[in-house]
């Protein structure tokens, strides 16, 4: 989740709370639950890297054993 | 440039690294399935948030349906990143289910609001394990 995103959350999460669109508990709980949307997300990434990564050394492994 | 910078990257990483990398656990249908169930039904449940009753059951399920995908990812050799993905998921859907039947009533756009979080959470988590290798 890149900083900006994260900083929208807060903004529209804050807005909602002063308009008295959410009260103060529930508010808290959204940005508990932001988070924990940063944890996966941060997973997230780690793991588009390493698929990233499978498909370069496969790609390499291929054309070595073309070569041989 | 983007394939350049992944293999200079791919070179400054340890041997553990690649070694995790390739040996990466594959694409798995029913892992993706889950998810994919997960995302849905936060869906539906975002449809009715007016409905307080129907929601809290539909929240309950949400958290069984986020529990499955967690013991399901846990004993795949090399699949840790999707467990702690899974984990944190089930975190978040606790949480909104033990907020949904504490509170006698909740409003209507911390009710969306909350579903939603569980959505983009399910999609994104969707999104990579959707491109593991086949």
């Amino acid at each position: 989740m890149t900083p900006e995103k994260l900083n929208n959350y807060i903004i529209e999460y804050c807005k909602a709370f002063e308009n008295g669109e959410i009260t103060k508990e529930e508010y808290l709980e959204l940005l508990k639950g932001i988070n924990i949307m940063e944890g996966i997300a941060d997973d997230a990434e780690g793991l588009a890297l390493k698929e990233q990564l499978n498909v370069m050394l496969n790609a390499v492994i291929s054309s070595a054993s073309l070569m041989v | 440039m983007k394939r350049i910078l992944i293999v200079l990257f791919a070179f400054s990483l340890s041997g553990c690294a690649l070694f995790d990398a390739y040996f990466m656990a594959k694409y798995d249908t029913t892992e993706y399935a889950l998810v994919n169930e997960i995302k849905t039904k936060a869906q539906v449940a975002e449809e009715n948030c007016s409905n307080h009753l129907l929601v809290v059951t539909q929240v309950n399920e949400l958290y069984i349906k986020s529990l499955e995908f967690k013991n399901f990812t846990t004993h795949i050799p090399r699949n840790k990143d999707a467990n702690n993905m899974s984990t944190k998921l089930l975190t978040l859907t606790k949480d909104t289910r033990d907020y949904f039947n504490k509170a006698e009533k909740v409003s209507l756009i911390f009710c969306k609001t909350k579903l939603q979080q569980v959505i983009n959470s399910a999609d994104t988590i969707q999104h990579v394990i959707g491109s593991k290798p086949r």
